[in-house]
């Protein structure tokens, strides 16, 4: 009897019948390569306490952030009513991963590189429900002026992700490292409020600048073909460069999703400025460049 | 009773025994005493100093720098475990104490700075002399796109356009500047048909401050002498920004790590 069921688990096995993949899947899986390190975040959350953040540009007047909470959508801020967040999950995670890619250009050129991946869950991608990856964060700005005069400024970003945002970063032909990524950036709401009560948001929503409905998608370059580079160069300048489309990369570029950055609804005060949308936007090149750090 | 029958005897009463045993409840002090057998918590204090960290995108760029980092800090809670995942599961710490974390962004043209002294001070002192029977002097003319830009500065004897009679010489001395490209000419400043040949050599030299001669023109038989040179900017690292962060962060939840097979995504 038991020699029999053996049999008939083996058999049952060595019969499975292998699916091909078809094209609608496999367009889901371009760029799996490696073993990727997976991260999920459960329930994590962080509050500051009597903290001093001073970032100081040698100007006389620190940025000085005095307060700070990253806390679970709609949580409390502080004390015991405090609840975290979760990002990814198993199926789903934050991942490194490294990967092999290549592209063929217009004239036929064919680029291949290796990148390394970090990237937060898809999430939208997959049609998720977001809501249990959103977060509530919050930092309350201080200015010093010379005068002794203070401003307190509430900087409040609440249910907000990151999902489906990604960096790539690769070691071009001339040297020097690359890199590639898309920013998807949400948040149920944008608030940039004046503190008014010190070491808590003011609940007044009349003094505040604040943007519902925020999202923000937008691709920074592109991998192997069109690299973001940040240099300090031989005379001591900062430079971030987007390298520029050419003819021979075009083709690729202008076939690739377009940034985008849409505000359901802006309000100032009691002013209620409406909805606002900027759509296609394509980065063709982008070069900043200091020039007075010497 | 065989010896047999002894031991099956003996096997009964122990497996009752067992069978009967209650399991009774661990309480909450009690577990409160074992809680460290399942994964580790850990505390901790930190006193942690980096001379800098410096990254550089290609050799012949600068350096982006992180100057004389301070880590000093302490917590407590934080846990390590395993999950039935098999994910590696890091607690956050209960409270993250933090005395100091500071550090200063620069940028630099080494790999190592001193901060306490950002510009390497040179000093060059230019000579402008003949080399024979000197009639009236020579006129040195320093210039340079760098000179009058407000960004540079210079000390010394030196005088822009300066009449120097023979044998004579002027110093330079870099104190703050990009770099510098200057041209010095040793003009014979007699105009009369008799004082061609009254000088033999119109010569410049450019020496360092250890005595190097750090090039020269001249002494070619003519009485005119233009020597061109660029000098290295002496700065050796720029200030961008510090960060300073003291406080108190209360802190919960978990990260997990794990082996994600092949992550399939669509970018």
């Amino acid at each position: 009897m038991h020699y029999f069921l053996l049999f008939f688990i083996i058999s049952a096995s060595a019969s499975a019948e292998l699916t091909p993949i078809n094209d609608s899947n496999l367009s889901n899986v371009n760029g799996q390569n490696g073993a990727a390190i997976g991260f999920v975040w459960d329930n994590v959350y962080a509050t500051g306490e009597d903290i001093k953040l001073t970032l100081d540009f040698d100007s006389g007047i620190p940025l000085v952030f005095t307060d700070f909470y990253w806390v679970g959508h709609d949580s409390a801020r502080k004390g015991d009513g405090v609840y975290g967040g979760n990002v990814g999950s198993y199926d789903d995670p934050f991942f490194l991963n490294i990967q092999e890619e290549s592209i063929t250009l217009t004239d036929g050129e064919t680029i291949t590189g290796t990148t390394l991946v970090t990237a937060f869950p898809e999430g939208s991608y997959k049609g998720n429900n977001l809501d249990a990856g959103k977060m509530d964060l919050g930092a309350l700005m201080t200015l010093e002026h010379a005068s002794g005069n203070t401003d307190e400024t509430w900087l409040l970003f609440n249910g907000m992700h990151l999902d489906g945002t990604y960096l790539k970063s690769w070691a071009p032909d001339g040297g020097g490292l690359a890199m590639s990524g898309e920013i998807n950036f949400h948040a149920d709401e944008l608030i940039f409020q004046t503190a008014t009560i010190a070491g808590a948001p003011s609940n007044n929503p009349n003094s505040a600048w604040q943007i519902s409905g925020f999202d923000l998608y937008l691709p920074i370059g592109h991998s192997l073909y069109q690299p973001a580079t940040l240099t300090i160069s031989e005379e001591q300048q900062v430079i971030f460069e987007i390298a520029a489309v050419n003819s021979n990369t075009a083709a690729e570029f202008y076939a690739a999703p377009t940034g985008s950055i849409r505000a359901d609804n802006i309000t100032l005060n009691d002013w209620n400025a409406g909805a606002s949308y900027i759509e296609g936007i394509q980065l063709q090149h982008l070069k900043v460049q200091t020039h007075d750090l010497n | 009773m065989t010896l047999i029958k002894l031991i099956l005897l003996h096997s009964c009463l122990l497996m009752s025994i067992h069978s009967l045993a209650e399991l009774v409840p661990v309480d909450e002090i009690n577990l409160a005493n074992v809680s460290g057998q399942a994964g580790i918590s850990l505390d901790s204090t930190v006193d942690l100093t980096i001379g800098n960290i410096s990254y550089q995108q290609r050799p012949t760029d600068s350096y982006f720098m992180l100057n004389d980092v301070t880590a000093r800090y302490s917590y407590v809670g934080a846990t390590i475990d395993v999950t039935a995942q098999g994910a590696l599961r890091l607690g956050l710490p209960e409270t993250l104490h933090i005395d100091e974390l500071s550090f200063g962004l620069y940028n630099s043209k080494t790999a190592t700075i001193d901060i306490n002294n950002p510009n390497d001070i040179q000093t060059y002192t230019i000579y402008a002399d003949t080399l024979g029977n000197a009639y009236d002097g020579f006129t040195l003319n320093i210039s340079g796109t760098s000179l009058d830009n407000g960004s540079t500065t210079f000390t010394g004897d030196y005088a822009n356009s300066a009449t120097l009679a023979g044998n004579k010489n002027t110093q330079l001395t870099i104190e703050e500047a990009t770099d510098i490209s200057i041209s010095l000419t040793s003009e014979d400043d007699c105009s009369s048909f008799f004082c061609d040949n009254a000088e033999d050599y119109a010569h410049i030299v450019i020496v360092d401050e250890d005595g190097n001669i750090v090039t020269q023109a001249g002494q070619s038989g003519t009485n005119n002498t233009n020597l061109n040179y660029s000098f290295a900017s002496p700065i050796n690292n720029h200030f961008l920004m510090s960060v300073t962060l003291t406080g108190t962060f209360k802190m919960g939840g978990a990260i997990e790590m794990f082996g994600a097979g092949q992550v399939a995504y669509k970018r």
